[in-house]
């Protein structure tokens, strides 16, 4: 028993670093902020209780509303195109072609580029009249014979956030990796065997990969749900929420409440709103994920 | 674990410390400032000089600290207890501040360093003040007035002519700027579509005074006593119809289009060489007293207009005048001088065996020091800053204004210093506010940032030796009665996002200009009333700040 104690006592000690940490600047902060949530807190002076105030304001809030259609438009569109381009990128690079590592590390590379470095550089591609996407339109549709405009992207409030979700592929690469430990663990075998049933490219892939690497899809999936819900850094730097408020997402406008209103609770009540919003899309992952997921061995 | 916990106690205890650098029995104050680079270099000097004279005499140390988003950073140490003695923050937070009690209220102070209102011109001075009480005194100062590019209304001397206006001087009032943007406005095929080529004016761009555009029609935008935003006047609604009426004489998609390809960001980035003005996309544009500073840096062609090619060249060998170089070598270099007599001008009454030589590179004179016949200091002077407009292919104006006999409006914006109510060393926190304010120090500190001297009277030197060839313009401006402060409103923050969103709206042709304003005028009036603590539906009638 008393070796059993000390054990315990050692490893809480490793731990307690991290749990300390946790304790102090997550856990304390998540708590104390539905507290600032139901108050009235400018940061100088005392919060003031006010109940559920600030949600009832937040539900005749238009610009919450806005900002929350915005993230599930922007959700709606980047996370699909996300888990597609990252899962196709990946069977094309597990294949063994020549060269494969150095397509594999410029596949990678763009994740590696800091959130401001590529926020400018596709500012510059996006660019309505000297940006390469645009210069390149222009010629397929001159080549073609089209007369039409190309898009003006950031400039437009029905082009911003199409662009917004275009330029998020280019963070797919660390995906891209996970997807291809995940193929990488896919038995040959159960290829051989598809083969031998008659099955095609398309067939393998739909009645094998899809299914041996479904925990990776899931996984994927989930951090996808946080990080498009959570979208900050890339929009503040490249539109600013705009043009008329066409890319201002829920993180945004809970910033701009907390440090630049200094509305502190109406902050904290958004930021709840949100937590909600990812526990309750994440809850419907993991709920469908029985009927889609395969672990090897189950 | 043993190891872990020695290393890091060995860290704290002998690891590398800041250097501290104040003297013993010196009290130490803290100075945070928002400006980085060259900008908190100059501030730095001024902080190292009150550190060697009066802060020596009167026992004061300031650590001067340069970070960026120093506004959050000192709400949040003021919040902690934990706030700088003195902070530079921008006139956009005073009034936010000092409603939150986070600010002390300076009147006692600069009354006794004799920081009063005559010193200072008005707007600024006023725009300080809370509830009658002063929270912040000016440092550097701004206002904003109309650019024109002489050279693109020279090209476009004959449409402008044939319009029946002047290509050689700026729009005089609205009416007459749209004229000059109408004949100057350019359109080109790219593609098989018609897309704009060069514009005279946009309303939006580059922005900076476009969410005050109302104080150019006479509006208000928020009473006095900033308890009721403004935003349906008649004079708002002129203004913002205004903005509307350029995107239906352009195309709003095409406007957008052409703007976009400015690539200015989501901050509405002008200092870059892409700055469509400096490009030669956009022929007028509204912007503060800075922009010579970036003419200056990203296109200084456009302060050498029409000067002789051998005073340019002279500029540039200029660089490689080196010291301990000879006469003849520097002569190879520069030309034989611009004096009268043999080809250098003598300084007056220098140094046994010194010889100072002159020489005109149009905007500038260069001066070099011989001792013994070799270079031995070199130095390269502006011209007085009126004597530069000449080749300046760019001009400054006051921006029109729309009401017949409003003239000389412009928005007077600031960057001030202000003392946290928490802060632990008030007085010798003034102290420096004071030092930092002296003529010879604000006025250094104001031309080396490009912006004016927030003082009623400035020095000649100031004058003559300010980077902005037009500081005549704005500081004219500037002294106006028409120069209006930010409105007096608590949560202008709120309020200025607001009215981003009413400019966008406009220019895009998203509903009429009166349902844009209503809508807009219903929420900010509401996000005021709860900054105010004021009972929805509340009626606050108009009235005035008695101390104003």
């Amino acid at each position: 028993m008393n070796r059993e104690l000390r054990q315990f006592g050692k490893g809480m000690a490793f731990l307690s670093p991290w749990l300390i940490g946790f304790l102090v600047f997550t856990l304390l902060p998540i708590a104390v902020s539905f507290y600032f949530s139901l108050c009235k807190f400018d940061l100088l002076q005392a919060p003031r209780f006010i109940g559920a105030h600030n949600y009832t304001d937040l539900l005749h809030d238009q610009t919450f509303w806005k900002a929350t259609w915005n993230t599930f438009y922007y959700t709606a569109m980047a996370l699909p195109a996300g888990l597609l381009v990252s899962l196709g990128l990946a069977m094309l690079l597990n294949v063994d072609i020549p060269g494969q590592a150095i397509w594999r590390t410029i596949i990678f590379m763009p994740s590696l580029v800091p959130i401001v470095a590529s926020a400018m550089l596709w500012m510059w591609l996006l660019n309505p009249r000297l940006g390469l996407i645009n210069v390149l339109l222009a010629r397929l549709f001159a080549l073609l014979h089209l007369h039409v405009s190309t898009p003006p992207w950031l400039a437009d409030p029905r082009w911003a956030m199409p662009a917004l979700a275009l330029m998020s592929l280019w963070g797919v690469g660390n995906a891209v990796v996970i997807y291809l430990a995940g193929l990488q663990d896919v038995p040959v075998e159960l290829y051989e065997a598809a083969e031998l049933d008659g099955a095609g490219v398309f067939g393998r892939i739909w009645h094998v990969t899809i299914p041996m690497v479904s925990p990776v899809i899931f996984f994927n999936l989930i951090m996808a749900i946080i990080g498009a819900l959570q979208v900050f850094d890339v929009p503040y730097i490249m539109t600013n929420g705009g043009p008329v408020h066409s890319t201002y997402f829920m993180s945004m406008y809970l910033y701009d409440n907390a440090f630049v209103y200094l509305q502190m609770g109406y902050a904290s009540a958004i930021a709840w709103i949100m937590l909600l919003i990812v526990l309750a899309l994440t809850g419907v992952a993991f709920w469908s994920s029985s009927r889609w997921v395969h672990y090897q061995g189950k | 674990m043993v190891l872990m916990i020695a290393s890091a106690a060995a860290m704290l205890a002998f690891g590398p410390r800041p250097e501290l650098g104040a003297p013993p029995h010196r009290v130490r104050i803290q100075y945070w400032e928002k400006w980085t680079g060259l900008e908190g270099q100059q501030m730095k000097e001024i902080v190292d000089t009150f550190n060697n004279t009066v802060g020596k005499e009167e026992g004061i140390w300031v650590d001067f600290v340069s970070m960026s988003q120093i506004d959050r950073k000192t709400l949040i140490s003021t919040a902690a207890g934990v706030p700088p003695d003195v902070a530079g923050l921008w006139d956009t937070q005073v009034l936010q501040f000092a409603s939150m009690n986070a600010l002390e209220p300076l009147d006692s102070y600069a009354q006794q360093y004799g920081l009063t209102r005559d010193h200072y011109k008005h707007v600024f001075y006023d725009g300080c003040k809370y509830h009658g009480r002063l929270y912040a005194i000016p440092s550097t100062v701004w206002c904003v007035a109309l650019l024109w590019n002489k050279e693109i209304f020279q090209e476009k001397a004959a449409e402008l002519r044939a319009a029946g206006l002047d290509p050689d001087r700026a729009p005089r009032t609205i009416a007459e700027l749209d004229k000059y943007a109408a004949a100057i406005d350019t359109w080109e095929i790219r593609g098989g579509t018609r897309h704009l080529k060069l514009t005279g004016y946009i309303p939006l761009e580059p922005g900076t005074a476009t969410n005050v555009i109302g104080y150019w029609f006479g509006a208000s935008i928020a009473n006095p006593s900033g308890t009721k935003v403004e935003l349906t006047s008649p004079q708002m609604f002129a203004a913002y119809n205004w903005v509307r009426s350029y995107s239906e004489r352009l195309g709003k998609d095409q406007l957008a289009e052409f703007r976009s390809g400015f690539n200015s960001g989501a901050t509405g980035l002008f200092d870059t060489p892409q700055n469509p003005f400096l490009v030669g996309w956009n022929s007028m544009e509204q912007q503060g007293p800075w922009m010579a500073a970036f003419i200056e840096k990203l296109k200084p062609s456009m302060n050498r207009w029409h000067v002789p090619v051998e005073q340019l060249q002279r500029e540039k060998n200029f660089d490689s005048v080196a010291i301990g170089m000879s006469e003849e070598q520097v002569q190879k270099l520069l030309g034989p001088g611009d004096s009268p007599s043999n080809g250098f001008a003598v300084a007056p009454a220098t140094p046994s065996g010194t010889e100072m030589l002159h020489w005109l590179a149009g905007i500038k004179d260069l001066y070099v020091a011989f001792i013994d016949g070799k270079v031995s200091a070199k130095e390269a002077k502006w011209l007085p800053a009126k004597m530069r407009q000449k080749y300046c292919q760019w001009g400054a104006a006051a921006f029109p204004s729309d009401m017949p006999g409003l003239k000389d409006v412009t928005w007077a914006g600031m960057d001030v210093w202000v003392i946290p109510s928490t802060s632990k060393h008030k007085k010798q926190a003034m102290e420096f506010i004071a030092f930092a304010s002296r003529q010879d120090q604000i006025e250094k500190l104001s031309s080396e940032h490009c912006n004016l001297s927030p003082l009623a009277v400035e020095s000649r030197e100031y004058w003559d030796n300010h980077p902005n060839p037009y500081v005549d313009v704005y500081e004219e401006l500037a002294a106006s009665p028409n120069a209006r402060p930010l409105p007096r409103l608590i949560n202008w923050p709120q309020i200025y996002d607001e009215l981003t969103q009413v400019a966008e709206r406009s220019s895009l042709l998203q509903g009429t200009t009166a349902q844009i304003l209503s809508e807009a005028q219903e929420r900010c009036q509401k996000e005021l009333n709860k900054a105010l603590n004021v009972p929805e539906n509340t009626n606050l009638d108009s009235g005035s700040e008695k101390s104003q």
